[in-house]
């Protein structure tokens, strides 16, 4: 097609299109309903007893922490990625990826100073977690999906990772307040091990998810 | 590209759109202060469904992204592609284009992405196939040691496909002959694809029974 043929089409078709909101107001209306997510799975599974006593603790308040601004700050990079050229600084993907390698490095190290590995094959509870990690994680990821569809990601395999990792760190803080158990093995491979899985597998899919006519 | 090549390439969308001349006349060089400013007023209009406005933004960022490939890579044969490439997804894209922002970074995001695809597509290709400037010579019945009884007369097909039924005929000779394509065609004769490559295929099959009729 030649180049005029071409312009002529397009305008043919310039129907009208509503601009679509700041990446921030999109990350809190997604905000809002992942968190909504979270407390419907808190409140579906049950909070563990001690969860307030728990919460009081340093070490338990610091990795939740950690879930949460993931998810704060993925949402907003996933978003940001989907609109081209609204990523003027590296300063929200160095600010991602600085509590997502945190939050990492604070798993790794539980688990390497508690000394006895991952319990892949005695605890027979980290499935269950796992689970739920997804299960609450499941909604807020498609409707981020949907969401970065209506935009126009240009870089889909980190796009559809931080969407997955925004997701299942919310379902990841929910699951934390669920589960009752504390040891360090259990927690890496049932609660974070979902997020980092769930990542992988949107960059696999990242075109039929983050793509909805390729360009 | 000079002004007149530019006059020339901008001339059948003036005609097309002729409500509203094309206003704005940017010279192809890197987008100034000015022409963001009238790109962006230009898109608010497109988003409200201005097909003018849009034809005319259109018309000033193809060149714009000409040029912008051409300083990066020099005066490469796809440089259309891209242009191409950039408009479709400025299109598709459209939405995501908020006024309150400045336009030119959310433009050089689309044009420097479609000239990397383009450009990976390019090394892709060139890593499979070759050029040369000197053309095979033409395989016939004779260098192959073959007879000639395989080829068809061309006065033999034309009687064939005047045989054939009107729309038979005339879907046969848009594909084959004119060179169109199955989503043209079936616009042009206001049918589906699928009924448009049924057609043609029955077509085929009547040309090859009358042919082989011919020759026996």
């Amino acid at each position: 097609m030649r180049m005029d043929e071409l312009i002529a089409y397009l305008a043919e078709r310039a129907t009208p299109v509503r601009p679509l909101p700041a990446p921030t107001v999109r990350a809190l209306g997604w905000f809002v309903l992942a968190a909504a997510c979270g407390v419907a799975g808190v409140a579906l599974f049950g909070a563990r007893s001690d969860v307030m006593v728990r919460l009081t603790q340093p070490d338990y308040l610091w990795i939740a922490m950690l879930a949460l601004m993931t998810s704060m700050f993925a949402v907003v990079m996933t978003l940001v990625r989907a609109i081209p050229g609204a990523e003027r600084t590296p300063v929200l993907r160095v600010c991602t990826f600085a509590v997502l390698g945190l939050w990492t490095v604070t798993m790794v190290s539980a688990v390497l100073s508690a000394g006895r590995g991952l319990p892949v094959s005695t605890d027979p509870h980290w499935p269950v977690c796992f689970m739920r990690v997804i299960l609450v994680g499941i909604a807020p990821v498609l409707v981020l999906f949907v969401m970065v569809r209506r935009g126009f990601a240009l870089g889909l395999g980190w796009t559809a990772a931080f969407a997955a990792i925004a997701a299942t760190s919310m379902g990841a803080l929910a699951v934390q307040i669920v589960c009752p158990l504390d040891d360090p093995g259990h927690a890496f491979l049932g609660h974070f091990g979902p997020v980092v899985l769930m990542a992988a597998l949107a960059v696999l899919a990242r075109g039929t998810l983050t793509r909805k006519n390729a360009a | 590209m000079t002004r007149q090549q530019w006059t020339v390439a901008t001339e059948p969308l003036c005609q097309a759109f002729p409500a509203r001349p094309n206003r704005v006349r940017w010279s192809p060089v890197p987008m100034t202060a000015r022409q963001e400013q009238e790109a962006t007023a230009l898109m608010i209009r497109a988003q409200q469904g201005d097909a003018v406005a849009y034809a005319t933004l259109l018309i000033a960022l193809a060149s714009t992204v000409k040029h912008y490939v051409r300083n990066r890579v020099g005066d490469v044969a796809w440089l259309d592609d891209v242009a191409q490439e950039t408009l479709l997804t400025i299109h598709t894209a459209r939405r995501t284009y908020d006024s309150r922002r400045p336009f030119a970074p959310w433009f050089y995001a689309i044009v420097s992405s479609r000239m990397i695809d383009v450009l990976r597509k390019e090394k892709r290709v060139s890593a499979r196939e070759f050029g040369t400037d000197v053309l095979p010579e033409r395989a016939t019945p004779a260098t192959h040691g073959h007879d000639d009884s395989a080829a068809v007369d061309p006065d033999d097909l034309k009687t064939a496909l005047h045989a054939l039924p009107d729309r038979q005929r005339e879907i046969v000779s848009a594909l084959k002959l004119k060179d169109e394509s199955v989503k043209e065609v079936s616009e042009r004769f206001g049918m589906s694809p699928s009924a448009v490559k049924v057609t043609a295929h029955r077509g085929y099959k009547a040309l090859r029974r009358l042919l082989r009729g011919k020759q026996s």
